[in-house]
């Protein structure tokens, strides 16, 4: 079991990423709440060792990824996130980053994790494949649709690989 | 545009309500888990050691008790048997020192029981019939390292209908003897009468009394004495009680006798 001191860098280092799975995974706070108390209770527990940083940022993902799913199913939610998640956020968000939200939170839900690790975490497709557990090539057609969509909805250009 | 995601995502970040409360959660989970997981363990672990040891101790306490011998009774006619006996006068082991005692512990399963029954099984048993002449002197030997306990075995011995029926004596010996009777071939209810023998006619051996029956011996340590050629008390066995009124008569009879020792282990 992890120290206290552990847990609370660790809350401090990732909460925030954690927070943004969340955002285009779940549909509001009170469920945001239960993902994070499940993920930082995992680690709290996982007795494994991490070779660096990275490797750990890498597990949170995975984790995060992984309890917003189970969290769903355990409710037999569907998995599409309304908008209205992006209420509780709006009074703090300019007009031009809420329409990019809601781009975002509007792709399927298979595409969200690839386009976000790659625009916001900056991962490369093997990166996100090997924390995605995922093919190279399955996370390159997601990241080429999704962005495609991105395009189409946005109407911007400039999505680089 | 991939600032445009980046900049839309910077704006989404945990509370510092979320980030404490899950703090908090943190700690209430770390606190019930650790008594559980850290501290119990501990101490449960070590009971567990303990009963452990407390169990294979009194199991091994118990074994050993029952296993220890604390007496042992030399049966002797030709053939010649040992029982070993524990604190429970039950017998641990039964050992024979020539091939007619083998034959005769083949026969029967005394482990277990009784002294008393042990003997009686053994007398009455069907190998030990041809030896059990009216002049066979059946001798019951016993030695404990403790006098008040080798009276009761003797006196056991001297109610068992094997040893009254057969005109069987008893003697005591000294347990120290066991060894040396044991080095020589021997019973030490043999060697008892061995050492007896000796004490008048310092030419007879060990190897001698192997191949002789505990009549023959008793015979010859007989005419020693009705010769006057007593010269002291035999230092091996103590002259008891015959276990019966009837005295029974000494003369030689001539059994084939072997060397053999074998247990009925």
């Amino acid at each position: 079991m992890r120290s206290e001191q552990e847990t609370n860098r660790a809350v401090g280092l990732y909460s925030n990423m954690i927070r943004r799975i969340c955002l285009y995974h779940l549909k509001g706070s009170a469920d945001t709440e239960d993902v994070f108390q499940n993920v930082f209770l995992k680690y709290l527990l996982y007795d494994g060792d991490f070779a660096d940083t990275e490797h750990e940022k890498a597990w949170f993902i995975r984790v995060s990824i992984n309890a917003c799913k189970d969290h769903l199913k355990g409710l037999f939610r569907h998995s599409t996130v309304s908008l209205e998640v992006l209420a509780e956020e709006a009074a703090a968000l300019e007009p031009d980053h809420q329409e990019v939200l809601e781009v975002v939170l509007s792709l399927p839900a298979k595409y969200k994790d690839a386009i976000y690790l790659h625009y916001y975490e900056g991962y490369s497709a093997l990166e996100i494949a090997a924390i995605l557990k995922s093919k190279e090539n399955t996370v390159y057609s997601l990241l080429s649709r999704g962005r495609s969509m991105l395009k189409e909805k946005l109407g911007g250009d400039g999505f680089d690989e | 545009m991939t600032n445009r995601i980046q900049d839309a995502f910077d704006n989404i970040k945990a509370s510092k309500e979320l980030k404490s409360s899950t703090m908090r959660f943190l700690q209430m989970e770390r606190e019930k888990r650790s008594p559980r997981q850290v501290r119990r363990p501990v101490w449960r672990k070590t009971l567990a050691a303990a009963c452990a040891m407390l169990v294979l101790m009194v199991g091994f306490g118990g074994y050993y008790t029952i296993q220890t011998p604390v007496a042992y009774v030399s049966i002797d006619v030709n053939p010649s048997v040992e029982l070993a006996l524990n604190r429970y006068d039950r017998v641990v082991s039964a050992t024979a020192y020539n091939e007619d005692g083998e034959i005769v512990l083949d026969g029967v399963t005394v482990k277990g029981k009784l002294y008393t029954e042990a003997i009686d099984l053994i007398v009455e048993s069907d190998a030990m019939q041809p030896y059990l002449t009216e002049d066979s002197a059946l001798t019951f030997t016993v030695a404990a390292g403790d006098s008040n306990k080798e009276s009761t075995i003797l006196s056991g011995i001297e109610n068992c209908s094997g040893c009254q029926e057969h005109g069987g004596r008893s003697y005591t010996a000294d347990v120290n003897s066991m060894t040396e009777a044991h080095d020589s071939g021997l019973s030490f209810g043999k060697y008892a009468a061995y050492l007896v023998l000796s004490q008048y006619d310092n030419t007879v051996t060990t190897e001698d009394c192997q191949d002789m029956s505990m009549a023959e011996i008793h015979s010859q340590i007989s005419e020693h004495e009705n010769d006057g050629e007593h010269t002291g008390n035999g230092n091996g066995a103590d002259r008891n009680n015959n276990c019966s009124d009837e005295e029974t008569g000494k003369s030689e009879s001539g059994h084939g006798n072997g060397h053999g020792k074998a247990s009925d282990d």
